[in-house]
């Protein structure tokens, strides 16, 4: 009796394990080049970005933050938590879009100690041009998009056929390879593609959430993320003179992809 | 009797009371210094601990990886931050400072 209790526990600890994950059938990493000031090419940075795609959702997230998530899932102290995350690289892209089969997507943010999120249906409307290229082996086609405030091109490959692309962009008839705005301050290419199972954790997200109406709610949580630590009751002490260069520097980097 | 006990008690207490400031204040210190000789080597670092003055607030000093020292404390009876968002923190500042 004892051992079928076991049994039955170990078996139930299995399965709730897995059905807090959600299955991917697809890897693909972008790089992702962008410009954090408008008006300096200098603070142009590239990290990379995931695009996970299953049968009900699609996943994109910066490589670097999958990565330190996923330590911090398991770690409960912050010393040790602080240690191991100090060996990996930092990511600069720290937003998440979670894309369902029927338009909605679900962006986060993390901007102070708070995970945001702003859910949103878009459909996009591609207009088709004459032209290919080829991308690595596959051969693309073209399209162009008008995307919250910006102009895009996108090379896709019918050769691929996953409707899908980074952020939030889907909706033509094979897989996005490669996709930028006119002044090419947001800029996807592809590096690699791997069809293969994945099992990612993604419940997580429900910790903290604040959810936002739009975007624009957003930009203002982003412009005043010091004062909202401090109204928290978060006591920063820094420099008076760095702290004046921060608000200087996070004035500068707004250069996000959604122009609002 | 109970002017010795009380004479007792009083001592503990003038005791500990002098420890927590001679002992833990010089630790502080220390550790900071300690930090900052690691930061030369490396990146970021920090250290979390209770603040000397007010023992129900926590204070984490940090060390940017461009060499910022600073400190985030908060009352712990008031927030109670989880330590995921506490790194997320400190690397969000990592990243306005020095990125």
């Amino acid at each position: 009796m004892k051992h079928f209790i076991f049994i039955l526990n170990t078996l139930f600890v299995y399965f709730y394990s897995f059905s807090q994950t959600t299955k991917f059938d697809y890897k693909i990493s972008y790089n992702y080049r962008f410009q954090e000031d408008k008006k300096d090419t200098n603070s142009r940075r590239t990290e990379e970005t995931l695009l996970f795609v299953g049968k009900e959702i699609s996943y994109f997230v910066s490589a670097k933050k999958l990565a330190i998530d996923t330590i911090l899932q398991k770690e409960t102290n912050f010393i040790s938590a602080m240690g191991r995350v100090n060996s990996l690289p930092k990511p600069k892209v720290n937003f998440e879009v979670v894309k369902n089969r029927d338009s909605k997507n679900s962006y986060f943010e993390l901007v102070g100690l708070s995970l945001y999120k702003v859910s949103s249906q878009e459909i996009i409307d591609w207009k088709f041009e004459e032209g290919t290229k080829q991308i690595g082996k596959y051969t693309c086609k073209k399209a162009r998009t008008t995307f919250a405030g910006r102009n895009y091109t996108a090379w896709y490959s019918e050769e691929i056929p996953l409707s899908e692309g980074p952020y939030k962009f889907r909706g033509l008839p094979g897989l996005i390879l490669e996709m930028y705005d006119d002044r090419q301050e947001h800029y996807f290419s592809l590096l690699s593609l791997e069809k293969k199972t994945y099992f990612l954790d993604l419940t997580h997200k429900q910790d903290q959430i604040v959810e936002l109406k739009n975007m624009q709610e957003l930009e203002q949580v982003r412009a005043n993320r010091l004062e909202n630590l401090k109204s928290a009751g978060f006591d920063i002490k820094l420099d008076p003179q760095k702290e004046k260069e921060l608000k200087e520097k996070m004035r500068k980097k707004q250069n996000h992809i959604e122009m609002l | 009797m109970k002017k010795i006990l009380l004479s007792f008690v009083f001592c503990f207490l003038a005791t500990f009371a002098f420890a927590s400031n001679s002992v833990e204040k010089p630790l502080l210190q220390t550790k900071i210094s300690q930090i900052q000789g690691v930061d030369n080597q490396n990146s970021s670092l920090f250290q979390s601990e209770k603040n000397i003055e007010n023992l129900e607030r926590q204070t984490i000093v940090f060390i940017l990886s461009c060499g910022i020292v600073g400190t985030i404390s908060w009352d712990d009876t008031q927030i109670n931050p989880t330590p995921a968002q506490l790194v997320w923190l400190v690397l969000a500042l990592d990243d306005i400072f020095c990125g």
